[in-house]
């Protein structure tokens, strides 16, 4: 009873029939055996716990799910890690920060992890963050892009996949400062990520072109942007370039009513994660020309490493990866590299592991740097295009992390003592 | 009986009120002396409930004053009103549902002696044997523990006369104190609401429908039509009056018959 | 001054799709009293339909009569499925406390939640643009987009329809009598059942509609339904409950001050709308157009409340005994899970002393609980308190919110008391989601763990445990206080109350301000518990979860939310643990309890109590 439940937490959703079929049953089961006590298994798997936003950001997160258990499989398949399996037990958290804390919580002190990954929001992943140093555990997050989890709010316990906002900001920016624009607006959803990606790219941009002038800036709120109004609001100032941080439902909005009103008419504009499918393929056949956006090309990447990765995620679930694919499944081959480097689950080994550790992704290999416990993997830059109804990169170059974040002694100065 | 030489306790001085651009209440003077029983009549939109309110405090006077024992209560909050001694009852009794029949009278109490802001003590334990004694007053001794909401009409009508009693008012307001009982219960609580007001020398001015009880009970009748006083004097000489035969007590013979069941 | 009038143009189109949605809810509110939580999942499902059907009809009609034939098709679906949903739901529910359809409505949401992602899945869909709209026309120089031109006009004519139906047709004329008096209606001989089902289904119908055409405008998502719900209360209440022309103003005044708002403040965008509804609440306590209400009743009055008699007060005391042993046989994480329900149970018990005992509805109760939260957090971050003077501080924040709420409140009661409630929270909200650096903005406060003595699971579940008793012990003795009985009075009674001189006003202010007091306290514990603190502490879900746990227990006696909080607290954190789509099994389960036992799960306890007369108080022969 108690190991058909860790299954069903663990196996993705194939068929919507049977998933409903499925979670009622798991309810009535799970029901009588919430209280149970959760016993070791024969094999004595390593057990990495996770937390995200599954319910609150299907669109991100299922993929994510995916490419995290193509991880697991392919690690399996090899003999796992330090001769064990590994195995990676899901929990949602809503997008509440208490919520998380609580999965957290439940993945330490009843599955016993041996560490800690995940989170989409940043400040759920600053929470996180927090409690893993509370508890001592070794906290590796996945999405979260806010960079005062590795600088102003760093931890020893706290490792970070993903590029930050400052990092693809300053990516936006090399390509930016190449524009004749001088007049800039910016537009992002009125919260800590829009704010600081803004500021990001300002200062970025601002360093490499001092004759910019910033003309006007809208914060809609997050998931209920005012698309009309913002727009009109954009075209009151005139601005030569725009810089864009919406995303999702927000941006489908912003980019109907602004390509109706023609405001995307001989304006550039410089877009944070445009490019990524999860972004890019709601837009169809309205996706505008030209934008210059972070993002992921799938189907156009050649390198090796991305092919293996890419004919692999295909086999598995019949579906294209997306951002979140390759970051789930980069994350759990860090977490395994990270295990396997360290020879034990032993936490203070764990974290002498992780710093500075090699792993090979899709997208090349990265380092975790051992200074602020961010890794290298980069984003690929490029513009957007239509092609046969559908958005698509063109133009596009990958970025390497590295070369977009300050040098390790100014970054750990960043962090707290 | 007359006590019209005794000094007046309620007075109604030119009292005028009006909504919009309707007179309900146009110059409008009374007094009432002290332990009178007085009864205010009137057809419907005569003015008789805008009066009523005026006096209880619900409603403020466009102009006109109301004085307690030669003093203004212009511009007093009713809560004002009775803790200057003027108790009232409802058209449609209004008591507390969530409560006993026990701890209504308690929760009068309470607020009688001013502690209804005391955070500690158990309410229920305050004051209960004064609350029993009222209820026996009014003959619902045995229904002290029952809910509120589960008393007949009448037991209800009669816990809100207690409830109007339990800071010794030295007047009592009472608008339709009959309204929707039934006729055997009207005469008793009629009867029991005369009796108390004569052991407690408590003035008492109430508004009422059935004629029947207004002139056996009544010891002054006035009659109010278009906002002013048509006629007042004891029930006899009201009920010779031409005037308020015309306007009104020709067609009080059938409102009789009709009003009982109608308004329940 | 081209531009004034064409963002002036902008907020219309936006006035025209709010108002839509808008109206709908007001015209459910204005006749059968149902604050309908579901009205926004409605709406999106308005938007899901319309895309599928219009997929589906394309190959037989083509692009122009697919389109422009799916949206109302959808929406009289949609209606439809809302019909039945009344009837089988929410009819039951008319005779029991008011709230507890907002409880059922809301289990209706968390179901189609589920349901919409399991159909459509995860990701955002993109609608068809509007053929024959797709372009713009020029509007003294301004592009204006073709397809708002003609929401412009929807707004108008919706409006005119409704008032034409409202004031010439028969049904029509029912339900403005039915708005202003519900019972007259019985009277008449009017089938008020189906009168009901009538009107919920036409608000739907407006509902999805405004859904539905959204689709060329919007990309349908799974967040539309959350999204717009908050908005449109928040329309209807500016408006005046039950009012169509008050909806079409209240919508037209959001809107533009949100069109030219943004010009000024771009900032403004998060809290707005909610200025706009304290400040017209503050000023006309019965929204634009409303008229005075009576009172929502949160309780029907009931079985009076009683000192524990002995053998209830041996079997509490037994329970307290098991809780307090917990840490012998329960884990460290069942231990923190425990913590955090004996948390969520104060925080509904506080919520239980503004609505059970002083009738005043509360939709912003994590305002005080999320002030306690931050008081707390604050009080740590920047002054180093220790944790005993930390959560002695987050009270302390929690009660100047109440006392400045509560001033405020004097003069509103019902839905508007609630929805101002709602406003103090979002303003409280903004302020600390954008606060900068002393509040932490949206990334919250970290670093609020217990001090070394309190900081292993048991130590904190056996403070978390004395608190919550004593202070539970508190609120009851409160409400059995004479003050707790006045206030009561003025819930079961404002004439009577008044008539024995109680001051309703101050008596409601103190019974806010030691509800705030004592949500704050579960604030701050909290804030503990999870070592950090951020906005969401405060936000509309958490005050929405309160309502629930209240009205899923029984808002009639003490014990109704200690259970709800339980029963709710621990099946959502087990679900959300063990299950993919937590949401539907939660929501069925809730829509389950609240149509079995509209008395709340408390109500069993009541039933059971009572078989067995054990006293004077419990056996009454029924006159």
């Amino acid at each position: 009873m108690l190991t058909w439940v860790t299954e069903t937490r663990t196996t993705t959703r194939v068929a919507v029939q049977g998933a409903i079929r499925r979670t009622l049953l798991a309810a009535a089961v799970t029901l009588s055996a919430l209280w149970g006590t959760p016993q070791a298994g024969a094999a004595e798997p390593i057990r990495i716990g996770e937390v995200n936003s599954y319910s609150r950001l299907p669109a991100f997160t299922e993929p994510y799910r995916k490419g995290l258990l193509l991880a697991q499989e392919q690690i399996n398949a090899n003999g796992g890690v330090l001769g064990r399996p590994l195995e990676v037990i899901t929990r949602d958290d809503g997008g509440k920060p208490g919520d998380a804390i609580t999965a957290a919580n439940e993945l330490l002190s009843r599955d016993q992890v041996s560490l800690l990954m995940g989170t989409f929001f940043s400040h759920v992943g600053l929470a996180v963050a927090d409690f893993a140093q509370q508890k001592k555990v070794l906290f590796l997050a996945a999405e979260p892009l806010t960079d005062a989890l590795i600088w102003s709010q760093g931890n020893d316990y706290t490792f970070r996949l993903r590029p930050s906002v400052s990092m693809q900001a300053k990516m936006l920016a090399e390509q930016a400062a190449k524009l004749p624009a001088k007049r800039w607006a910016t537009v992002a959803p009125n919260y800590e990520y829009g704010t600081s990606a803004v500021a990001a790219f300002k200062d970025a941009l601002t360093a490499l072109r001092p004759d910019i002038e910033w003309v006007g800036e809208q914060w809609p709120a997050q998931g209920n942007i005012d698309a009309a109004a913002t727009v009109q609001a954009l075209a009151l100032v005139k601005p030569e370039a725009l810089f864009n941080v919406t995303f999702g439902p927000d941006l489908t909005k912003f980019v109907r009513e602004g390509s109706v009103r023609g405001l995307f008419d001989d304006l550039p504009v410089v877009s944070l994660l445009t490019g990524e499918p999860e972004y890019l393929d709601p837009l169809g056949a309205e996706t505008p020309e030209g934008w210059i956006v972070t993002g992921y090309p799938w189907s156009q990447i050649t390198t090796p490493e991305h092919q293996a990765f890419l004919q692999a995620y295909q086999a598995k679930y019949n579906d294209y990866p997306r951002v979140g694919s390759v970051v789930g499944y980069s994350a759990m081959m860090s977490a395994a590299a990270i295990i396997k480097k360290a020879g034990s689950t032993d936490t203070a080994a764990l974290i002498a592991a992780a710093k500075g550790i090699d792993v090979a992704t899709p997208f090349g290999p990265i380092t975790f740097r051992a200074a602020d416990h961010q890794s290298t993997l980069g984003a690929f830059v490029g513009k957007t295009a239509q092609k046969d109804g559908a958005g698509v990169m063109v133009d596009f170059s990958y970025r390497n992390g590295a070369d977009y974040l300050p040098p390790p002694e100014q970054a750990a100065a960043l962090r707290p003592r | 009986m007359s006590c019209s030489l005794l000094p007046p306790v309620l007075e109604a001085r030119a009292l005028r009120k009006s909504y919009g651009g309707v007179v309900a209440v146009a110059g409008l003077s009374l007094s009432v002396p002290r332990g009178q029983i007085l009864a205010l009549i009137g057809p419907n939109g005569a003015g008789k409930s805008t009066t009523f309110n005026l006096l209880t405090g619900h409603l403020s006077p466009d102009s006109g004053d109301v004085l307690l024992n030669g003093q203004s209560l212009a511009g007093l909050p009713p809560r004002r009103i009775w803790r200057m001694g003027v108790g009232r009852t409802f058209q449609v009794a209004a008591t507390f549902g969530s409560m006993t029949v026990l701890e209504n009278i308690q929760m009068g109490l309470i607020s009688a002696h001013n502690r209804y802001r005391a955070l500690w003590p158990w309410a229920g334990a305050l004051y209960r044997d004064q609350a029993m004694a009222l209820l026996d007053l009014v003959g619902l001794g045995p229904l002290g523990p029952l809910p509120c909401a589960t008393l007949a009409y009448g037991d209800v009508k009669r816990l809100e006369l207690a409830l109007a009693l339990v800071n010794d008012p030295h007047v009592l307001l009472m608008d339709e104190p009959t309204a929707g009982m039934a006729l055997a219960e009207r005469e008793s609580v009629m009867e029991l609401t005369v009796t108390l007001a004569r052991q407690r020398t408590i003035t008492v001015v109430f508004t009422e429908h059935d004629m029947d009880v207004v002139f056996r009970h009544a010891d002054r009748v006035a009659v109010i039509n278009r906002g002013t006083l048509l006629a007042d004097g004891t029930p006899d000489e009201v009920q010779q009056n031409e005037q308020v035969r015309d306007v009104y007590l020709g067609r009080g013979a059938t409102y009789r018959k009709q009003a009982p069941d109608a308004e329940r | 001054m081209d531009f004034l009038l064409v963002q002036a143009l902008n907020g219309l189109a936006s006035a025209s799709s709010l108002f839509l949605v808008a109206s709908g809810l007001s015209l459910i509110f204005g006749v059968t009293r149902i604050v309908n939580f579901a009205h926004g999942a409605f709406y999106m499902l308005g938007a899901y339909g319309a895309y599928s059907l219009y997929r589906l009809l394309l190959p037989l009609l083509g692009t122009g009569w697919g389109f422009w034939l799916a949206l109302p098709l959808t929406a009289l679906a949609v209606a439809a499925v809302a019909a039945l949903v009344e009837i089988l739901i929410l009819r039951r529910l008319y005779d029991a406390p008011e709230l507890l359809q907002l409880l059922a409505t809301f289990g209706l949401t968390l179901i189609t939640e589920d349901l919409v992602l399991m159909v459509w899945g995860a990701e955002d869909l993109l609608g068809p643009r509007a053929p024959g709209l797709k372009g713009a026309v020029s509007i003294l120089g301004q592009k204006f987009p073709l397809y708002d031109l003609a929401l412009l006009a929807v707004g108008p004519v919706v409006w005119l329809a409704l008032r034409w139906w409202l004031t010439r047709t028969r049904w029509g004329l029912l339900v403005r009598a039915a708005t202003q008096d519900r019972a007259m209606v019985a009277a008449l001989g009017v089938n008020q059942a189906w009168l009901f089902t009538g009107v919920f289904a036409l608000g739907v119908f407006l509902a999805a509609l405004g859904g539905a055409i959204q689709l060329p405008r919007d990309a349908i998502h799974h967040g539309m339904g959350l999204q717009v719900i908050v908005a449109v209360f928040v329309v209807v209440v500016i408006g005046g409950l039950g009012s169509i022309s008050g909806a079409l103003l209240a919508s037209v005044l959001i809107a533009e001050l949100n069109a030219f708002g943004i010009l000024l403040f771009p900032r403004i965008t998060l809290v707005l709308m909610f200025l706009v509804m304290a400040a017209v609440l503050i000023v006309r306590p019965s929204g634009l157009l409303g008229k005075p209400q009576a009172p929502a009743q949160a309780v029907s009055p009931s079985r009076p409340w009683q000192p524990w008699q002995p053998p209830v007060r041996w079997l509490l005391l037994a329970a307290v005994g098991l809780a307090a042993s917990a840490p012998l046989w329960l884990g460290d994480y069942r231990l923190s899970v425990a913590s955090e329900i004996l948390i969520f149970m104060l925080f509904a018990a506080s919520l239980h002393l503004m609505m059970g005992v002083g009738g005043l509805i509360s939709f912003g109760h994590a305002a005080f609980f999320g002030l306690g939260a931050y008081g707390a957090a604050l009080s740590v971050h920047w002054l180093q308190a220790p944790m005993g003077l930390a959560l002695l501080n987050g009270p302390l924040l929690a009660i100047a919110g109440a006392i400045l709420l509560g001033g405020f409140c004097l003069r509103l009661s019902g839905v508007y008391l609630a929805m101002l409630t709602l406003a103090f929270a979002q303003i409280v909200w903004s302020v600390l989601f954008q606060g900068g650096e002393w509040s932490g903005g949206d990334n919250g406060l970290l670093g609020i763990w217990p001090q070394a003595w309190a900081a292993s699971p048991a130590a904190f579940y056996g403070l978390t445990l004395a608190v919550v008793v004593l202070a539970i012990l508190l609120i009851r003795r409160l409400s059995l206080s004479p003050f707790g009985y006045a206030v009561r009075g003025c819930r079961d009674n404002p004439l009577r109350a008044e008539a024995i001189g109680l001051p309703r006003g101050p008596l409601h202010w103190a019974c806010m301000v030691f509800a705030g007091a004592f949500a704050g306290l579960a604030g701050a514990l909290y804030a503990f518990l999870k070592g950090s603190v951020f906005p969401d502490s405060v936000a509309i879900p958490l005050s929405v979860d309160g309502l629930v746990m209240v009205m899923l227990g029984g808002v009639q006696s003490l014990t109704g939310p200690v259970l709800g909080a339980l029963v709710y607290k621990g099946l959502s954190m087990s679900l959300i643990s063990a299950v993919e789509y937590w949401r539907l099994i939660l929501g069925g389960l809730i829509v389950v309890l609240a149509t079995a036992l509209p008395q709340g799960l408390s109500g069993v306890i009541d039933l059971v109590r009572r078989a067995p007369p054990t006293g004077p108080s419990t056996e009454e022969p029924r006159p």
